[in-house]
């Protein structure tokens, strides 16, 4: 089977040529199928003789809803046409995209034994949509058709680098197809396809025919066989027939190259473009390159962001440099071939004599192209330890940089992260409606955390403790809803569903309300047009309509800050004065709520119960009391000058003591008969909890950068870690990996400022390797507990040590009686000791 | 095209995306690796199967050695050329030696993008099999992507070594081990046992939480019994292998096991009727339920999970006299087995369409006994009734024992815990609460 892709700027003529030349392939006695990818449909249209229903217009992607849009035409020819949305909305490249999906799925040019598949793409290459017969693998012959206009060269430059790219999938450029207007385009053409190491296949002269035979709708060659243009396409159809795959690749011309050839001056090869392609059908040696690279210096020694790191040695001297292919090269970088390269800051070469070694072993290496880098890289490395974040192009997962807790899920390989971020306590305000415009894999990017999620973060005042045994079945929220973005939307456009659903989140969050729209990757990659339908939604119902980006679903950008504050404010004007019944209203609590309103009803204060009544409860309390000081919260308290307060979470006695105090100074009063402290029952207890586990250490493995996080900070849900340990009568350990003496030196200096703020005194160790660590912990026989928000973790219980985590605190005096007992218990717990200790660390 | 009863918005659909039913297929192959061209999103898809749904999954790792990995491409900021940038990661994963195979596919908006996924596996040349998965999450489910994954595997398997087969020997493909719990295992040994029992030798089950060195071993089958979930990659083995094929439905109840096992020996060109030994287990077996017909018989079941394991269950409920009068599927419209039609069935509907066709049931018709997966529960499907938590995702019931629910010992298994729940709710009621459920 042959097939055969044209290619060429719109306008120029493809699919009068392509037509043709199925006519004369069918008339050779071969079974075709001709395929329009062109939203516009008309490259059927003369062989057919009248329009027919695309593929995207069938409400199907399978087989079946193939063989509807197939139409027998003339010399038994069959005929499809994708379709596409109409001009200026949808994708019309996913739709050629989805066509093909189904052609290749039903297996249908195999099962119907076609001979000759012929494409007619969409003028230039806008997207990768139009690449589609290359990039799965339809195409064999690629033809570009062109004319004496400079954007039709323009386009067929681009077009080749298109071709070159998809080389792999067996495609190869059989020339040019000219439609030309005289001799002088004739030899344009010529000079280019020269310059661009091609040929030109055949020259269509302009000839009264054609016109004839479209406005006949009919392919001229059977229209009017014997005109000069017939007899042209004749020879074109044969050329390319017999076009093999040529002894070297064709070329682009870079954009100074282009601009002389365009303007009549010689072409040099600029250096990016300089290198030799290598031709699809001679593959390189594999072992070859890595051999070279080798006798040159050269030695891979990572991936990060896309880039090979390789360090170069010669001349007394060892540094390294990225590289990258030349597309995605940056200012700085050094093209050669199809590849750049830069030096890592720092790190050029120090002196003349290596700087002229690098220079010769980099001319050895020259004719490489960047996947022989990757081939001499691949199999040699741990891909763990090499690769660790594509996003950034960082580090090695052991370096200190990036000293922040993430999600466990983004750093693949960095064995040494034991504390994650915690994104609770965000506030979404009730009333309001989080709209996210994406399809459904959008829709399971959250799960919500259970007792047996692999890494869990369920801690701290605002969440609660005894969170759901099951995962729900995503978008959870009746005020959050995803918009399931189809493929016949991203075909069609998603005009009506961005209307419809604002309209509907606009009925839900009613007047004055607030509609927090996110885009999704899907609809961002094609600009799907939010604007208008959100500023008339806006306009028409009188919400706000906040637009926002897949990225800050989960976070709080200056913008949302804002309008979520003005929203609150807005439904809590709208109360109008409420005379407060309530002393405390808690906000944000999570199964907090329960035990601080006892402790607070101990103390004499009213605090207000919780319903469902958001802003009311808000209304009828003398003082809010925040898990956190969050800004929409407080943005909004301080413009209706409501009174709040967030003081340091109460876990822990001092902790709770301040907390109580705090509150009582917020709200004007004295303090308590009985003072803010535990009473004296629970003091005894406390005390003789802490001279149990003085017995015992509890450690972190964290890097200089975290230890700060571990007193009260959103990385440890707010809890004052470190002081509610050490007041728990524990032995602090901080445990530190160290490659170097400069992070030693760090870590000192962090550990004393934790040491000053807390009034502790950990104490400090450095380890060089995950078995290193592993040794250290089972070393330390008074150390028991180690942090890990990883429950039980494996890492740790390696060796023999029981992890912990900010989930076993537990708030005010009787939650830090019971949290004391818990790590008491942790402390004297042998399961980890006595079945999982790897004997030989 | 994908199939859902409602598209009015705000409405929640009892459905499953694709990409889901790749991680699953991914987590029944131990030594095989994924590559999501994307962002770190589709990472939090492994917590709705990894923990929550099987205790032993190890998609996930403590320290950070996924087996799912992203290339975290993302609209905001593309590379110039994505497919360099997946080559070079593609390269580095399968040089390293650490994976049986691996996997490749993307988000759908790489896909609309227009990625070569194909292409750019086919570009790696390593010692593990490299392929790519089509991104097809904008019109297909999770059964597909489970499938489509298999497939993908199927045709990354090193070609058959030249030798004679047995004719007795066969290859289950298609198999939804979803976890790595003992109720697959169990199902597993009862599968294997019966039929060797038939006179057959399994040499291969796709996938069964072994190495892809174990898929591997499908070569060997002169015989591949195509179960639901693996169609597609049935077919791409019995065509690379040269293999006969066989498709089934699932081996559930008493009937449906002696029947599969009757058909397979059939199709592998094993004269005569079934051993012995196997009608007088399921004699055996039948005796044994025999006791808890008293509760289940004429009882009105709910179902809600997959439509395959729908239509088995169907027929094992017909053979415990009981009916299923409502029917919820999580999945895109697709053919039903023969007794599988007679209640109301409702594909990937809105909770709210769901509620709305239990509500409108008739006195008669309304359920005593739901069987039905963790979504139904969570959202208020089966809520007042007594119910099996059955199927993926089961998050609240897990198995550290043996908990088969096909073959003959599946049957009993399964038909002990519809009973247990029958009776633990009319014990709880005899207490006050409500008996009519």
């Amino acid at each position: 089977m042959e097939s055969i892709v044209f290619f060429g700027k719109g306008g120029i003529g493809k699919s009068t040529i392509a037509a043709n030349i199925s006519v004369l392939f069918a008339a050779k006695g071969r079974k075709v199928l001709h395929v329009g990818c062109d939203p516009k449909m008309d490259s059927t249209l003369s062989l057919m003789g009248r329009r027919i229903r695309p593929f995207n217009d069938q409400g199907g992607s399978d087989e079946e809803a193939l063989r509807r849009s197939l139409h027998r035409s003339i010399k038994g020819i069959d005929c499809i046409e994708a379709g596409g949305p109409q001009a200026g909305v949808g994708c019309a490249g996913a739709g050629i995209g989805a066509m093909l999906d189904a052609i290749k799925d039903s297996a249908l040019i195999e099962k119907e034994g076609y001979d000759t598949v012929v494409f007619d793409v969409l003028g230039d290459v806008v997207c990768g949509g139009f690449a589609a017969p290359l990039r799965r693998g339809f195409a064999s012959k690629a033809i570009l058709v062109v004319s004496e206009e400079l954007l039709s060269l323009y386009a067929a430059n681009n077009l080749i680098s298109m071709v070159n790219n998809y080389a792999r999938n067996g495609v190869f450029l059989a020339g040019l197809a000219v439609n030309a207007k005289d001799q002088a385009a004739v030899r344009l053409a010529h000079d280019f396809a020269r310059a661009a190491n091609t040929r030109v296949l055949g020259v269509i002269p302009r000839d009264p025919a054609v016109t004839r035979a479209e406005k006949a709708r009919k392919p001229v060659v059977a229209l009017e066989p014997r005109s000069e243009a017939a007899k042209s396409l004749a020879r074109l159809a044969a050329e390319i027939a017999a076009a093999g795959i040529p002894s070297s690749p064709p070329r682009m011309l870079g954009p100074a190259e282009f601009e002389a050839f365009m303007d009549d001056r010689p072409v040099k090869p600029e250096g990016k473009s300089a290198g030799p392609a290598a031709s699809p059908a001679v593959k390189k040696n594999k072992v070859a390159s890595s051999a070279l690279l080798e006798r040159s210096g050269f030695s891979m020694t990572g991936v990060a962001g896309g880039q090979v790191v390789c360090s170069w040695k010669g001349g007394g001297t060892t540094f390294r440099l990225f590289i990258a292919p030349e597309s995605d090269s940056r200012p700085g970088m050094s093209a050669i071939g199809d590849w750049a390269f830069c030096f890592l800051p720092g790190e050029e070469p120090p002196s003349d004599i290596s700087r002229e070694g690098f220079h010769a072993a980099l001319k050895e290496i020259s004719t490489l192209r960047f996947d022989d880098f990757i081939s001499a890289f691949s199999g040699k490395l741990d891909f763990y330890e090499n690769v660790d974040s594509f996003g950034k192009g960082s580090s090695h997962p052991l370096m200190p940089e990036g000293d922040k807790p993430e999600e466990p899920y983004i750093g693949f390989g960095q064995w040494q992260r034991f504390l994650f971020s915690d994104s609770s306590g965000i506030c979404v305000p009730p009333g309001s409606v989080m709209v996210e415009h994406g399809d459904n894999e959008c829709r399971f990017s959250s799960c919500s955390q259970t007792p047996l999620s692999t890494f869990q973060k369920i801690a701290g005042l605002a969440n609660d403790s005894t969170p759901s045994l099951a995962p729900l079945l995503p978008k959870e929220d009746h005020m959050i809803v995803n918009t399931d973005f189809l493929y016949e939307d991203a075909v069609k456009g998603d005009e009506k569903k961005i209307a419809g659903t604002l309209a509907a989140a606009a009925a839900r969050t009613g007047p004055g309300g607030l509609i927090e729209f996110y885009s999704g990757c899907a609809p961002l990659i094609l600009a799907s047009d939010v604007a208008s339908f959100s500023d008339k939604v806006a306009r028409d119902l009188g919400v706000e309509v906040l637009r926002e980006n897949f990225n800050s679903f989960y976070s709080q950008t200056p913008e949302k800050v804002r309008a979520r504050s003005a929203f609150v404010a807005r439904r809590l004007a709208a109360l109008g004065r409420v005379k407060p019944a309530q002393d405390v209203n808690l906000i944000n609590f999570g199964s907090s709520r329960e035990p601080l309103t006892a402790l607070l009803a101990a103390k004499g204060l009213a605090v207000k119960d919780w319903d469902t009544e958001f802003y009311k409860d808000i209304a009828s309390a003398r003082l809010q009391v925040l898990s956190s000081a969050d800004p929409v919260l407080t943005g909004a308290f301080d413009k209706l000058g409501i009174k709040w307060t967030a003081p340091g979470a109460p876990y822990g006695f001092a902790a709770t003591k301040a907390w109580l105090r705090a509150l009582f100074a917020a709200l004007g009063r004295k303090s308590p008969p009985e003072g803010f402290g535990p009473s004296r029952k629970e003091s005894a207890a406390h005390a003789a909890a802490a001279k149990k586990l003085s017995r015992f250490a509890a450690g972190f493995v964290a890097s200089p950068g975290e230890f700060g996080m571990l007193e009260g900070t959103w990385a440890v849900s707010g809890v004052p870690l470190i002081s509610f340990l050490s007041e728990s009568g524990l032995a602090l350990r901080l445990f530190v990996h160290a490659a170097g003496p400069e992070i030693k030196a760090l870590a000192r200096t962090e550990a004393a400022a934790l040491a000053a703020k807390t009034g502790t005194k950990p104490r400090l160790a450095f380890f060089d390797s995950p078995g290193a660590l592993l040794k250290t912990l089972a070393a330390d026989r008074a150390l028991r507990l180690v942090y890990s928000d990883i429950p039980l973790d494996p890492r740790l219980s390696a060796a023999g040590k029981n992890s912990f985590s900010v989930a076993v605190c537990e708030p005010g005096y009787e939650g830090a009686l019971e949290t004391l007992r818990r790590l008491a218990q942790l402390c004297e717990w042998d399961f980890n000791e006595r079945y999982y200790f790897t004997k030989s660390v | 095209m994908k199939d859902i009863t409602s598209q009015k918005a705000f409405e929640k659909t009892y459905q499953l995306p694709y990409l889901l039913g790749v991680f699953l297929s991914l987590n029944a192959v131990s030594d095989a690796c994924l590559m999501v061209d994307g962002a770190n999103c589709v990472m939090v898809k492994a917590d709705l199967i990894a923990g929550n749904h099987d205790l032993f999954s190890t998609l996930l790792s403590e320290s950070g050695r996924h087996r799912i990995i992203c290339t975290m491409w993302t609209p905001v900021n593309p590379p110039k050329n994505p497919e360099k940038k997946l080559g070079a990661m593609l390269n580095s994963v399968a040089g390293s030696g650490q994976f049986g195979a691996v996997l490749l596919t993307g988000l759908p908006y790489c896909w609309l993008a227009g990625m070569d996924y194909d292409g750019v596996a086919r570009a790696v040349s390593s010692k593990a099999p490299v392929a790519a998965i089509p991104a097809k999450s904008m019109d297909s489910d999770w059964l597909e992507g489970y499938d489509l994954t298999l497939e993908a595997l199927a045709r990354a398997i090193p070609e058959r070594k030249p030798g004679k087969r047995a004719k007795n020997k066969v290859a289950l493909v298609g198999y939804m081990f979803d976890r790595n719990e003992s109720d697959h295992a169990a199902n597993l040994k009862e599968l294997t046992r019966l039929l060797r029992i038939s006179g057959l030798d399994v040499v291969s089950i796709w996938p069964s939480g072994g190495t892809v060195a174990e898929l591997a071993r499908v070569s060997e089958a002169s015989l591949i019994v195509s179960l639901p979930y693996g169609r597609k990659a049935a077919k791409t083995l019995a065509r690379k292998y040269g293999c006969e094929l066989l498709e089934t439905g699932l081996p559930m109840g008493l009937k449906g096991t002696s029947s599969w096992l009757a058909a397979v020996r059939r199709a592998a060109g094993l004269p005569g009727a079934l051993p012995r030994e196997i009608l007088v287990e399921e004699r055996e077996a039948a005796r044994t339920i025999a006791p808890a017909l008293r509760a289940l018989l004429h009882k009105k079941l709910m179902f809600a999970g997959d439509p395959y394991l729908y239509s088995a269950f169907a027929s094992f409920a017909a053979e415990l006299c009981a009916t299923l009068p409502l029917v919820f599927l999580d999945s895109s419209r697709r053919p039903l087995g023969a007794g599988a039609a007679e209640g109301s069935v409702l594909f990937a509907p809105s909770t709210e369409d769901a509620k709305a066709a239990r509500k409108a049931l008739s006195r008669y018709q309304a359920p005593n006994l739901a069987v039905v997966n963790s979504f139904a529960l969570t959202e208020g499907f089966a809520d007042g009734l007594p119910f099996v938590e059955f199927g993926f995702p089961s998050y609240g019931h897990h198995c550290l024992l043996d908990e088969p629910y096909f073959g003959f010992s599946g049957a009993r298994a399964l038909a002990s815990r519809m009973l247990n729940s029958l009776q633990t709710r009319s014990k709880a009621s005899s207490s006050g609460a409500d008996r009519s459920a």
